[in-house]
């Protein structure tokens, strides 16, 4: 007896623009202060619409990508153990997707804890950036420098002249220039451009729509966010089919916390 | 000219007086259109900048309108102002210091970028496999790969090594891509040393049917071991060993893993008397909740019950009397690219004592008395049970095969000795031998998947019970076998679109079985033999049909099945057919209500039927203080049950609320009456319409608070069950009611200590008539916990127990015990040593009472004494 495939289940997607252009970034994120020398690697893809972009995870994009286009793989086991360390660590790293000027004047962020996704929206942070001397060449674009203090971190960025898009990584952006290169005096959130394409096809900016994302604010969601670092297990007992012994409990330690918004 | 000047001087004095500030501002406007459709455009970068373009004096971006106004302060050059977007024409402007109005007009144009690409990352195909080095989330205190895998994000790990990956069990466990262990893999989780392990791969939304990848996504994911090169060519494994007292205790662990891509091998052997159940390590883990619905049966019960070895309230370390010895060994070869050979071979040998005083109160309706019955009972529980595994497994992108054959042997006696109203001895020797093959097969072949499962079972009880009694002149002794032979032969097919989906199943399950008995002695004036056959055949065929709208999800299903049996009594040469069509409705709905609600709705409507052990008309025993018969009629239950259920989950504010409520209402056609003759129980169904109803309500309510870290919880459940019973052939009514409370505090102050509080609260009260007046009962158990954990460093650990156990034993009775315990551990690389002190107040003994409004039994365990352990694990 057979019959036709069950579709894969796919949640359902708004597009909200088309993009003009690609840039990946390079992320260097120093998750533990303590340990100052371990940075770790992501990957971030900048979608730049006409008039929204959005900014996500790379690893994300892709498997999100093979889900939607059922892409056949033919991947086995065995071919995925041969998968380079891995850069999507979950915790901490930047998977957020973020869409600036989604609504209109706003940044919406989508992000999860633990099991739970979120979205909050907050209005396009109005940078007070201060032009500066200064020429760094990123993939041969040669780039002005600026910097901002900006949520408790000091930026330096480099941004490309060339590239009239007022557009960056995570939630830069506002200068005359597309910004390649971004990093915090302190060295510990590094973003930079490695590739940077014009998009020849139609490449949908999409929106997932799915009911499973709780809206929320910033500063609910980073002070949520803290305590599930703090104390893990405490947010894990609590989702109702987990049951965790006090002597498990104990053992779970905090995870080191240093988010790129202090405030 | 003279104006100008002054205008200069004026403005020199001025900036002169305010150095922060520059009084003269100059505004340029603008508004930027498309060339040809004059629409507006936005985003476009406005820059005023000297005339080489390298210092940008101010910029802006024009808005949804197209436009733009710069304001800067008064300059004395002529600038350049430039209007550029990306895909369109730039224009440029030279302007001077004066206010000033601006149109642009842009036209498209291909945007010039200088590409520069990087290859993709390996990734790219892989699904969502999230890697983690071990050597970065390592501390100190790990040592199995189970201590690292509860810090995963998502992952949970149960205390019996089963894992969870975001709420839900794992489907598959692999070590080195090979799935040596199957649902056995809490084997690897408490015993691979973390030192032998350079990363853990999680492969979320794992589905490992290679021929339904892309067809059927899977919500469960899968965990991968990969070993450090080095560990690959050598066996790894670990060892710990133990002493101590009182009386002499032991402990022996002894683990080796040698897992190349090729071939992996995996003994274990584990042998101790210190009250810890070792036998959990081969217990199951990814029997999940499909496997229950895809309706395999369970294999039948003991037919012998010696009614001893339940599991108490209380941790076995406690109350556990054991000598055990488990040894597993397992192989896996791989055969070639898609395919692979497995053997598991376990053995256990189990010893087991269990010394009870035990009062029975049987209400005797009747007469309105009670019949007591008092005595010790001296258990001595042996086991010996072998379990081999052939698994053959073929995994393509096309097909899909696995086959597994099982045997199980177990050997089971138990000796029970009496003491009290009589001397009785009861040996029981309770064997339980079976064979069974699993199939499974998925054909993938273009757009069209095929599913055939098949599993047949071959089971065999042939059990003994031999008595001694002070009043019996002869050794009475039974024989009894029952025997099954069962087949379920499965296929699935279906339709779907995005918001619904229409699946069938067919199932045709066969079963024919057997049942002796053969008493040598006339207990009482009946038959002591039977010889029953039964021949059952099932068609069944299960629609299903699902719609998934925004956070609606409705379920239908109405299974429809055709039984037909037959029953022959060899004795009497009786013959019946049965032959029954079921249905059997069921519907799910669940409703995710804004963020944080979701409210679920279910019903089902259930028919089940009894089984072979309805047609004995003579008496067997079950214990020495059991006999059981059938009446030749079928039994037949009819349930319904509605549930609702709605959860509150705010992560944000942490703050989680649950409730549910489930009634479910039952019709027999017959109902158990027992009766008492010489302190023996007879059970024996009669033939009479009769309902029962149960309630359920359950609530859970949790709190964290962040000042200072601590979740406070309660989870409240309330049971109330009404239905009639027979007891001396009078119907009797009982109502029982229960009320548990579970009130948890657990405090994590810092890393290095925290603080757990927990407790239980259940009174069970029941309700009969007793001669047309109420009578009461009331019952309480009560248990508090509190634990403490210190780190003072990352190579001690320090924890500190104390327990406290209340439970009402009559009315006027009760038992209070406290507990105390004590643990240091000391770690080291390769080496821990750790020292227990278990019972520190030596209690002695553990009681409690049941009551089922008709009968009250209480029991009273003897406990292991006061001990003090330690122990050496080493890794290699």
């Amino acid at each position: 007896m057979e019959g036709d495939l069950p579709p894969m289940k796919v949640s359902p997607q708004d597009t909200l623009d088309f993009s003009k252009m690609r840039v990946q970034y390079q992320v260097w994120m120093m998750k533990d202060t303590l340990y100052p020398q371990k940075l770790t690697e992501d990957m971030i893809m900048l979608q730049i619409g006409s008039k929204i972009s959005k900014s996500l995870n790379y690893f994300k994009m892709i498997s999100d990508s093979i889900t939607h286009q059922q892409i056949i793989s033919g991947a086995g086991i065995n071919e995925m153990l041969a998968v380079n360390q891995g850069r999507r660590t979950g915790d901490q790293s930047l998977r957020a997707s973020l869409f600036k000027n989604y609504p209109a004047g706003e940044i919406t962020t989508m992000d999860q804890i633990f099991t739970d996704r979120f979205y909050f929206e907050e209005d396009i942070p109005d940078f007070q950036w201060k032009l500066e001397k200064g020429e760094l060449k990123v993939l041969g674009y040669s780039c002005k420098k600026a910097t901002v203090t900006f949520r408790g971190r000091t930026y330096e960025a480099w941004y490309a002249p060339e590239i009239p898009v007022s557009d960056g990584p995570w939630k830069f952006s506002g200068l005359p220039g597309l910004i390649l290169k971004v990093s915090d005096t302190k060295k510990q959130y590094i973003f930079e451009a490695v590739a940077i394409s014009g998009v020849s096809w139609q490449d949908p900016v999409t929106f997932s729509k799915s009911s499973l994302f709780m809206k929320t604010s910033r500063e609910n969601f980073n002070k949520a966010m803290k305590r599930f670092m703090d104390n893990p297990a405490a947010g894990m007992q609590n989702s109702d089919k987990i049951q965790v012994a006090p002597e498990s409990l104990a053992k779970v330690k905090a995870r080191p916390y240093n988010p790129i918004e202090l405030e | 000219m003279i104006n100008k000047h002054l205008y200069s001087a004026c403005f020199i004095f001025w900036t002169l007086l305010n150095p922060g500030y520059l009084a003269a501002q100059v505004v340029i406007e603008g508004s930027i259109y498309e060339k040809t459709t004059k629409e507006p455009l936005s985003h476009a970068v406005i820059t005023l900048s000297d005339i080489s373009g390298n210092d940008i004096v101010a910029y802006k971006q024009s808005d949804k309108n197209g436009f733009f106004s710069l304001q800067t302060a008064a300059f004395n050059d002529t600038l350049k102002l430039s209007v550029s977007l990306l895909g369109y024409s730039s224009e440029s402007r030279l302007v001077t210091a004066k206010n000033q109005q601006f149109r642009f007009e842009l036209y498209p144009k291909e945007i010039e970028l200088r590409e520069v690409y990087v290859k993709p990352p390996d990734i790219w195909k892989r699904g969502d496999t999230i890697n983690y080095n071990v050597a970065e989330l390592k501390s100190a205190q790990d040592r199995s790969i189970g201590d690292l895998l509860k810090k995963l994000p998502g992952v949970e790990v149960n205390e019996s090594g089963g894992i969870l990956y975001n709420g839900k069990p794992i489907n598959k466990f692999y070590i080195e891509g090979l799935d040596l262990l199957e649902s056995k893999y809490a084997i690897a989780t408490n015993n691979v040393p973390v030192d032998a392990v350079s990363n853990v791969q999680v492969f979320e939304n794992h589905q490992y049917v290679k021929a339904l990848k892309d067809v059927v996504a899977s919500e469960q994911a899968a965990i991968n071991l990969k070993l450090k090169e080095g560990k690959m060519s050598r066996p790894i494994g670990k060892t710990k060993i133990g002493s101590g007292f009182s009386p002499f205790l032991w402990n022996l662990d002894l683990f080796g893993l040698q897992a190349a891509k090729e071939r992996q091998t995996l003994v274990m052997y584990k042998a101790n008397n210190t009250g810890h159940d070792i036998a959990l390590d081969l217990s199951s883990h990814t029997l999940n909740f499909s496997d229950i619905l895809s309706g395999i049966e369970p294999l039948p019960q003991d037919l012998l019950q010696p009614s001893a070895f339940e599991s108490l309230d209380l941790a076995e370390k406690y109350y556990l009397f054991n000598r055990t010895h488990v040894l597993t060994l397992n192989n896996l070869w791989k055969l070639n690219e898609h395919s692979q050979f497995r053997v598991n071979i376990n053995y256990l040998n189990d010893k087991r004592n269990q010394d009870l005083g035990q009062y029975s109160g049987y209400y005797l309706p009747d007469t309105d008395s009670l019949l007591s019955i008092e005595e010790n009972n001296q258990l001595n529980n042996r086991t010996n049970l072998l379990e081999t595994n052939l698994t053959f497994t073929k995994n393509s992108p096309e097909t899909y095969l696995n086959n597994s054959l099982k045997f199980q042997g177990r050997w089971r006696d138990v000796s029970s000795d009496i003491t009290g109203t009589n001397q009785v001895n009861q040996h029981f020797n309770i064997p339980l031998f079976y064979l069974q093959n699993d199939l499974n097969l998925v054909k993938h072949r273009g757009k069209k998947v095929f599913q055939f499962d098949s599993f047949t079972r071959y089971s065999t009880l042939p059990q003994q019970l031999n008595v001694t009694a002070d009043t019996l002149n002869n050794p009475l002794s039974q024989d009894m076998a029952r025997s099954t032979f069962y087949t379920n032969n499965k296929t699935s097919f279906g339709y779907a679109r995005p918001s619904y989906n229409l699946l069938f199943d067919v199932q045709l399950q066969a079963k024919t079985e057997n049942f002796d008995s053969d008493m040598n002695f006339m207990l009482f004036p009946a038959e002591g033999n039977n010889q029953i056959k039964t021949e059952n055949l099932i068609l069944y065929i299960g629609p299903q049909f699902t719609y998934r709208k925004d956070g609606f999800t409705l379920n239908f299903r109405l299974p429809l099945s055709s039984n037909n049996l037959t029953v022959k009594n060899s004795l009497t040469d009786d013959r019946k057919d049965y032959s029954f069509l079921f249905i059997e409705p069921s519907l799910s709905l669940r409703y995710k209500a804004g963020s944080f609600w979701t409210v679920n709705f279910n019903f089902q409507h259930k028919n089940e039927t009894g089984d072979i052990l309805d047609f004995p008309v003579s008496y067997y025993m079950t214990n020495y203080r059991y006999l059981r018969r059938g009446t030749s009629v079928l039994e037949k239950r009819q349930w319904q049950t509605y549930s609702l259920r709605a959860a509150y989950r705010n992560t944000i504010e942490a703050f989680f609320f649950n409730f549910s409520i489930l009634y479910k209402t039952g019709l027999y056609n017959v109902l158990n009456n027992t009766s008492f003759r010489n302190g023996i129980s007879l059970v024996a169904p009669i033939e009479f319409d009769n309902q029962r109803d149960n309630w359920s309500l359950n609530g859970y309510i949790a709190k964290y608070m962040d000042g200072i870290k601590t979740n406070f919880s309660l989870s409240g459940n309330y049971t109330r069950m009404k239905m009639e019973r027979l007891q001396q052939n009078v119907k009797v009514p009982v109502t029982s009611q229960t009320v548990f409370l579970q009130p948890k505090i657990d405090m994590k102050a810092t890393n290095r200590f925290s603080i757990a509080y927990h407790a239980k609260v259940l009174n069970n009260r029941t309700e009969i008539n007793k001669l047309e007046q109420k009578n009461h009962n009331s019952l309480n158990q009560i248990g508090q916990q509190l634990k403490f954990f210190f780190f003072p460093s990352s190579r001690w650990q320090l924890n500190l127990q104390f327990e406290h156990l209340y439970n009402d034993i009559t009315e006027n009775l009760s038992s209070k015990l406290f507990f105390m315990d004590m643990g240091l551990a000391y770690q080291l690389k390769n080496m821990e040593f750790s020292l227990d002190w278990t019972n520190i107040f030596n209690q002695k003994s553990y009681a409690y009472t049941m009551d089922d409004g008709l009968n009250i039994f209480s029991r009273n365990y003897r406990l292991r004494p006061c001990s003090v352990m330690f122990n050496i694990h080493f890794n290699f």
